[in-house]
């Protein structure tokens, strides 16, 4: 009951005494905003508890606790402080705890959470009060000046603070004073070159450089460290760097720069060749820039086991992340690099069998509004690109299409969902599938499709494996096997699972097949006539060219055999035959060595 | 030879065999203890088999500002040259493939159209018919690539090689004798085709 009596006193508190008494919310939002903290959430439960809800401008109150926790994250990567007041168990229960806030290198801190015991708590699977800073109160006026200490404290920790709150200082009110604050410590980037400027002992430079890798990928700003150096340089770089320190012009010039490939034949032995030369005296600094680990771990070693050779003042490795053998070979060059723009867009490629289930599924569903497609960031995304324009009304495209269907509610039972997933995805998920099925309350019909997509990072990936999972047994599917034609399709899409199997990187890294036995033969006075050009337009297929007198022909040094082209032409003007064998007549040339 | 600053494009839309062509080249250059440096690029992620293109550059890296000017562009395809455009300075030359070309780039352009914007620049365009020139049907079962008949074509106008070099490189390439000679034909049929319209770029 006392609360209410200060509550009636408010007015004539503020009038005489330049007071204003407000809510113990109310005081601590009003402290973070004056120094300078904008970005202010609220779990919804909360809101049952408190007497007074506050309204600021920059106050979110969120029922999403998903959603709160990565804008937390993602804030505090942006060095932006934020300030938040959770129930205890939102937080231990966020599954991507573990991963974004404990040990996560590129947090930057300045987060302090405010915690409300809940009545019915579960056992937490690990001990966080060893890890997170954490205060208990039971008075608005005990830490409430503490507050941009602890901002300060969760930056240099890079963790976030977590802070108790007893129910009654929720209830309490303040007394709040009117004058401004210059508490206000700014959130610092926590960036020097403190490690590079001066390395005096030459030991500790593979392990400062572990610690540095994180800030280069993060900020990106590497290019202007070298800007005060005019000394000799010698610089090794991967294709990803080189053309940043080429078009900033950030070294010397005295400089030598040496870019290395997978192909270019810089590697390994050069390299130790050229640092344990005498080249010292010429090079005052090296520096090794190599994003794609190709040569870091061989190196690491060597300089480890020769201390006493290296004399130069700097020599340092500077990379990236560790990434596959495979993923090298795709996409080994630099992204920034452009030339032109280029006039071709992305496709799929020629035979993909996703590509014609997706055809066999434009044939039988139409244009019809009530179907829904709702699909993964992988192969299925090229449909938006894609040059044939296909006629489905209702195209979504997520990163995690289960989560995105798990939490759909539709209210017409006509309507009818194709999730399109990458199988490798689909395994991580396959819980929250089977959850999903059991769960009563949907309308309308679900079909998943699981297909093996090229960006998968596991290209190894088994299928079957999965197919003959026993916990899929008394669900219908259908597997459709790679390469299988569009008029085989039709009969098979209705199943409420289908796994499409898909022979991506061998397909899409067959060369030149000088030898081929079949091949493909277009014929020009059907085809000249009509010119639908159906055959390229539909597939995009390199295959596919043109003579200088208008006549298309199939090349079959490139053509993968798929036989797409001959389902999608409306006048069978292509058809597929044998190549003879060729008898060369045995002449004195041959039989000469050259 | 220090001195020297030559960037080399070849272009296309088969990855394969870009990069074939493109460490043929490579490797003859180092075999003369050129300073020479190789990148290749696929256009897409996805399919390996849309536009490609491999630079290769000659000399110092310091030297050379990026890409301002291109010396010679070895193309599989003659329309998607185009993309050079801003590149392209009075001295580059041009080698083609004139015989086939890709949909893809046809509708949007006409051949005299692309010749036309091109001789803006340069006049040492060289379009090769290779259909014509080489019979890849009578190799028989050692075939070879019929666009190993574009780097003839270059040497015989550049100055940067000399013919016996590439001819070593490609009988160090072949698998056989059957495979070197068709490679060496290959390549002297290019190489003659340039040299006999001495002068007269098309």
């Amino acid at each position: 009951m006392g609360i209410f009596q200060i509550n009636k006193n408010k007015g004539g508190a503020n009038q005489d005494n330049g007071y204003k008494i407000i809510s113990g919310l109310e005081s601590i939002l009003e402290r973070a905003v004056n120094n300078g903290i904008n970005n202010l959430f609220l779990e919804s439960k909360l809101i049952e508890k408190l007497p007074e809800v506050p309204v600021f401008p920059s106050f979110n109150i969120e029922a999403d606790l998903n959603f709160l926790w990565t804008s937390v994250y993602s804030l505090s990567i942006t060095n932006r402080r934020s300030l938040a007041f959770t129930y205890e168990q939102s937080f231990l229960d966020f599954i991507g705890l573990e991963k974004y806030f404990i040990g996560n290198k590129s947090i930057t801190g300045g987060i302090v959470l405010f915690f409300f015991k809940n009545s019915s708590i579960k056992k937490v699977p690990f001990a966080f009060e060893k890890i997170f800073p954490i205060y208990n109160y039971y008075k608005l006026s005990g830490f409430l000046d503490n507050l941009p200490y602890y901002f300060e404290l969760s930056e240099k920790l890079k963790l976030p603070v977590l802070i108790y709150l007893n129910d009654s200082v929720m209830n309490e009110y303040y007394a709040y004073e009117k004058k401004e604050y210059t508490e206000r410590t700014a959130a610092k980037i926590d960036f020097s070159f403190a490690n590079f400027g001066d390395n005096n002992d030459k030991a500790n430079i593979i392990c400062d450089l572990s610690q540095n890798v994180q800030l280069f990928k993060n900020t990106g700003k590497h290019v202007e460290f070298f800007k005060g150096n005019s000394q000799s340089n010698l610089i090794f770089t991967d294709s990803k760097y080189f053309h940043r320190i080429m078009e900033n012009r950030t070294f010397s010039e005295n400089s030598d720069i040496i870019l290395f490939n997978l192909i270019n034949p810089v590697d390994y032995s050069h390299l130790t060749e050229l640092v344990k030369s005498n080249c010292a005296n010429f090079y005052k600094n090296i520096f090794i820039f190599d994003d794609y680990a190709l040569l870091r771990y061989q190196l690491a070693d060597f300089l480890k086991n020769n201390k006493e050779l290296l004399q130069y003042e700097n020599l340092k490795l500077i990379g990236g992340e560790i990434k596959n053998d495979k993923l090298i070979e795709l996409g080994f060059c630099s992204d920034e690099f452009t030339l032109a723009e280029t006039k071709n867009l992305k496709s799929f490629c020629p035979g993909c069998t996703l590509f014609t289930f997706l055809q066999a599924l434009e044939k039988k569903l139409g244009g019809r509004e009530n179907c829904v497609l709702i699909g993964d960031e992988g192969c299925f995304s090229l449909i938006k690109f894609s040059s044939l324009k296909f006629s489905f009304q209702n195209i979504i495209v997520t990163e995690n299409p289960i989560f995105f269907s798990y939490n759909l509610r539709s209210k017409n039972p006509d309507r009818s969902f194709y999730i399109f997933i990458s199988s490798e995805k689909f395994s991580e998920h396959f819980d929250k599938f089977i959850k999903m099925q059991k769960e009563p309350n949907f309308n309308g019909n679900i079909t998943v499709v699981a297909y093996k997509s090229i960006l998968d990072f596991d290209y190894n990936f088994n299928l079957e494996s999965l197919i003959l999972n026993p916990l899929l047994k008394s669900f219908k599917k259908i597997s459709i096997k790679n390469g299988t034609r569009l008029k085989d399709l039709n009969s098979e899409i209705n199943s409420p699972l289908i796994f499409i199997d898909n022979n991506c990187v061998k397909s899409a890294k067959t060369g030149r097949n000088l030898n081929y036995i079949s091949y493909l033969t277009v014929n020009n006075s059907i085809c000249n006539k009509l010119e639908c050009r159906l055959c390229y337009q539909k597939t995009k297929c390199p295959a596919i060219k043109i003579k200088e007198n208008k006549d298309i022909f199939i090349e079959p040094e490139i053509c993968n055999l798929c036989r797409l082209c001959i389902d999608i032409c409306p006048n069978n003007a292509i058809k597929s035959k044998r190549r003879k064998k060729i008898k060369i007549k045995k002449s004195l040339e041959s039989k000469i060595n050259l | 030879m220090e001195n020297i600053n030559y960037n080399i494009i070849i272009n296309g839309a088969d990855f394969k065999e870009i990069k074939y062509l493109s460490k043929f080249i490579y490797f003859s250059l180092k075999n003369e203890n050129f300073n020479a440096s190789l990148l290749i690029k696929p256009s897409s992620n996805i399919s390996n088999y849309s536009m490609a293109y491999a630079i290769i550059k000659v000399g110092k890296f310091e030297s050379i500002s990026c890409l301002q000017n291109i010396d010679a562009i070895i193309s599989l395809d003659y329309q998607s040259i185009l993309n050079y455009l801003p590149f392209i300075g009075k001295n580059t030359l041009i080698f083609s493939d004139y015989s086939a070309f890709n949909v893809c780039d046809y509708w949007l352009a006409d051949n005299d159209t692309v010749t036309g914007r091109l001789k803006e620049k340069t006049e040492n365009i060289f379009k090769i018919p290779l259909k014509d020139i080489i019979d890849t049907d009578g190799m028989g079962k050692n075939k070879v690539s019929a666009y190993i008949a574009l780097i003839g074509a270059f040497i015989s106008r550049s100055n940067l090689l000399e013919l016996d070099s590439i001819l070593r490189q490609a009988a160090s390439f072949s698998k056989n004798d059957f495979d070197k000679k068709n490679a060496i034909h290959a390549i002297l049929k290019g190489y003659d085709y340039v040299s006999e319209t001495a002068g007269s770029a098309v």
